[in-house]
């Protein structure tokens, strides 16, 4: 069987000699640049059930760029992958969406389709499930593919957003009584700035997108490399590499075995704690804020964090889940695969490089900082950038002395209360918020 | 894997397990810039006491050998200053340096003679309100004591007696912020202090036979302050509680929104209390 990394270097060479995608090398990993919109949608088909956000203008390559791989990863012609996707708008339906109840098992015996033998009953038996057991749902061919687009996601009304959540939080779909499970799924959504016709996007639901990637319009020298472009779009993806079921299936199972060292783990743990410690929150929790009690509505005046800039606290409003977690461990690894890198340091090169994309998306920076030098001004993504360089540096240089002497604490070499009072010394919130606490519970 | 494990391959042994200090405790010192090498950045005093010679003798040497080239140096040598008067019975005599006696608790440092023109924040006089002397002046001397007594024949910088708890300093004269954040113990300056004289205090008491610069006293909270001569503008700005006394006239805008405490002087420039919200201001010949 052909190397499927291989093939996926094949095919980001085609997309680029067939002029179907020409984006600038906007991502730097170690020493190498690509682009970004093109890698982070490459890492998230590695992966199964992480959903990936293209977020730009219109006619930015979004959605074509999403629908060439979808055809060249799961084989099928540009035209059926643009047949799978849902596109939103405010009169789109679940039954639409999701599917429908079978008009025909009314008129003739049920047939042993194979779309219903695929669904199968809640568990958990009512009367209302017995009812619901004779009833047969046909599933659209978007709940049933394994590549799912989700186009325009934020003209979905508020209240249509919600089967995203439910469906990107239990993977799987349930209509009139019938659960269809989604199985190992690529996710993949595309998303507008704010217009007249557009909703936003509610906080649950961008903490469930995985991985957000803004998409810019091409470049002077990208529409020079544009108008050679002679045939039509699905004409030429034609041209692009195909992979077989099986080289697909392979992908995630790739990406698992790429090992991350102490190193990454340590920096992405930290990294979580700088975003998510707040010494005014309820158990020192940014997440259980809400409201106007938010560090850009005046909660951090007078701590002695604030206006630090080298603490990220009270730079932005959220906290991180856990979810972040898992999605920058799951990505840096995808990307380091993907870049054939494999040593610790590349590795963590990588995870600065994929991390701001992780984050940026899931939280608001405090405007004031925004409107100061050295001016981010509408570039979130930047900001974010640098908190999270700030963090990776601090916990590699800075927090080494007081990371060991915590760890030689839990592990017994020394007392907790020796521990505490070194401890004490360390004005860093990490130390401070969680260490001490966690020392003083040993005590 | 234990955590200290996981911690060890995260810093690939770049991290010690142990302090720095307690490896080195109790080990031979090749002199002040060993010492400086063995320490971190900041450095506090248990830290430094720990790794400086046990006998007194060696510990004076230790102090008039050492020619500090940096902040971090000076802060160190300060605290080895205080150690060496603090080890000893009779009175240390030291060249005035920046931070001289930092944190001293005990015994008598006397600054005798011209700053060591080596020094990185040794610089020629001439802080506003006082006159120019023809010595470099030390800064920070005093800063942080809780004990003993600092003399220093001739000028003093900026930040004399900073944060001090106690014990006492006489001088000659000082630059600007002598004896900021004052919480304690009391001060003697012979000639004229600079500008922004006990800012911050919350007690102790300070005495000035020459002339004040501006903004003596404020944001004071508690503690007193003498002035012979005159005093310079915005005297008592802001201050809460507390006395000054000026024997001498006071600048413009003496108490200036002040909140408490008491203003003394012989006469007052123009706009004396305006916004005041409490405390009194008194002329001394209407008393």
């Amino acid at each position: 069987m052909p190397d499927p990394l291989r093939k996926i270097d094949d095919l980001v060479d085609a997309l680029e000699e067939l002029r179907l995608h020409v984006g600038p090398a906007d991502l730097q990993v170690g020493d190498r640049k690509v682009n970004s919109q093109l890698y982070i949608s490459l890492a998230n088909a590695c992966l199964r059930n992480r959903a990936a956000l293209l977020y730009g203008g219109m006619g930015a390559n979004k959605t074509t760029l999403v629908n060439l791989l979808g055809s060249a990863f799961t084989d099928l012609s540009f035209d059926e992958v643009e047949n799978l996707m849902i596109t939103g708008h405010p009169e789109q339906t679940e039954e639409k969406i999701v599917g429908f109840i079978d008009p025909r098992q009314w008129s003739c015996p049920p047939a042993a389709s194979p779309d219903s033998s695929r669904s199968s009953t809640r568990p958990g038996s009512s009367s209302f499930d017995e009812g619901a057991e004779a009833i047969q749902v046909l599933w659209t061919p978007w709940s049933r593919s394994r590549w799912k687009v989700i186009n325009e996601i934020n003209r979905f009304p508020s209240g249509k957003q919600n089967l995203f959540l439910e469906l990107l939080q239990k993977r799987k779909v349930t209509y009139a009584g019938k659960t269809l499970d989604l199985g190992d799924t690529c996710y993949f959504a595309t998303m507008n700035p704010d217009f007249s016709a557009t909703y936003p996007l509610d906080e649950a639901l961008l903490d469930r997108i995985s991985i957000s990637v803004p998409a810019t319009q091409p470049d002077f020298l990208a529409s020079l490399a544009l108008a050679e472009r002679e045939k039509e779009v699905w004409e030429l993806a034609e041209s692009l590499p195909r992979f077989s079921s099986e080289e697909f299936e392979r992908l995630p199972g790739m990406v698992a075995a790429v090992s991350l060292d102490s190193q990454v783990e340590l920096s992405i743990i930290s990294l979580l704690r700088d975003f998510t410690l707040c010494e005014r929150a309820p158990a020192f929790d940014k997440t259980q804020l809400s409201g106007g009690s938010k560090p850009s509505r005046g909660l951090c005046a007078g701590c002695h964090y604030f206006n630090n800039p080298e603490v990220c606290c009270w730079q932005v409003d959220e906290g991180l889940s856990d979810r972040v977690r898992q999605d920058l461990r799951s990505y840096t690894r995808a990307m380091a695969l993907l870049l054939g890198l494999d040593s610790s340091e590349s590795k963590i090169e990588v995870l600065r490089a994929v991390a701001p994309y992780v984050i940026w998306h899931r939280v608001s920076p405090n405007r004031t900082m925004l409107e100061r030098p050295p001016y981010y001004g509408a570039r979130r993504l930047l900001y974010v950038k640098d908190l999270v360089e700030k963090s990776i540096n601090r916990t590699l240089n800075e927090r080494g002395e007081m990371n060991m002497i915590f760890a030689r604490a839990v592990d017994g070499e020394i007392s907790p209360r020796v521990a505490l009072e070194e401890l004490s010394g360390y004005d860093d919130p990490i130390a401070r918020l969680d260490y001490v606490r966690a020392l003083e519970r040993m005590v | 894997m234990k955590l200290k494990g996981f911690m060890d391959q995260a810093y690939e042994g770049k991290v010690r397990g142990e302090k720095r200090l307690d490896e080195k405790k109790g080990e031979f010192l090749l002199g002040f810039e060993d010492l400086a090498q063995r320490l971190k950045e900041r450095p506090k005093r248990a830290e430094v006491e720990d790794l400086a010679p046990r006998d007194a003798d060696s510990i004076v040497d230790l102090v008039i050998s050492a020619s500090p080239k940096d902040k971090r140096e000076e802060t160190i040598w300060g605290i080895l200053s205080s150690l060496a008067a603090e080890s000893i019975s009779e009175p240390l005599f030291i060249p005035p340096r920046n931070f001289a006696g930092l944190e001293l608790k005990r015994g008598t440092i006397i600054l005798d003679g011209e700053a060591p023109a080596s020094g990185p924040k040794a610089r020629a006089s001439g802080g506003a309100g006082q006159t120019s002397a023809p010595w470099t002046r030390a800064h920070h001397l005093g800063e942080k004591m809780s004990g003993g007594r600092l003399v220093v024949r001739g000028g003093a910088g900026d930040y004399l007696g900073q944060e001090m708890e106690g014990g006492g300093i006489v001088c000659i004269s000082c630059g600007d912020y002598a004896f900021r954040n004052m919480t304690g113990g009391w001060g003697v300056v012979k000639g004229d202090a600079g500008n922004y004289l006990g800012v911050g205090n919350s007690g102790g008491r300070i005495a000035v036979k020459g002339r004040a610069g501006a903004r003596a006293g404020w944001l004071m909270r508690s503690g007193r302050i003498w002035v012979r001569k005159d005093a310079g503008d915005y005297l008592g700005l802001m201050m809460s509680e507390g006395s000054i006394s000026v024997v001498g006239r006071a600048g413009a805008r003496a108490g200036w929104r002040m909140k408490g405490g008491l203003i003394k002087a012989d006469g007052y420039g123009p706009e004396a209390g305006a916004e005041k919200v409490g405390g009194r201001i008194f002329r001394r010949g209407a008393l």
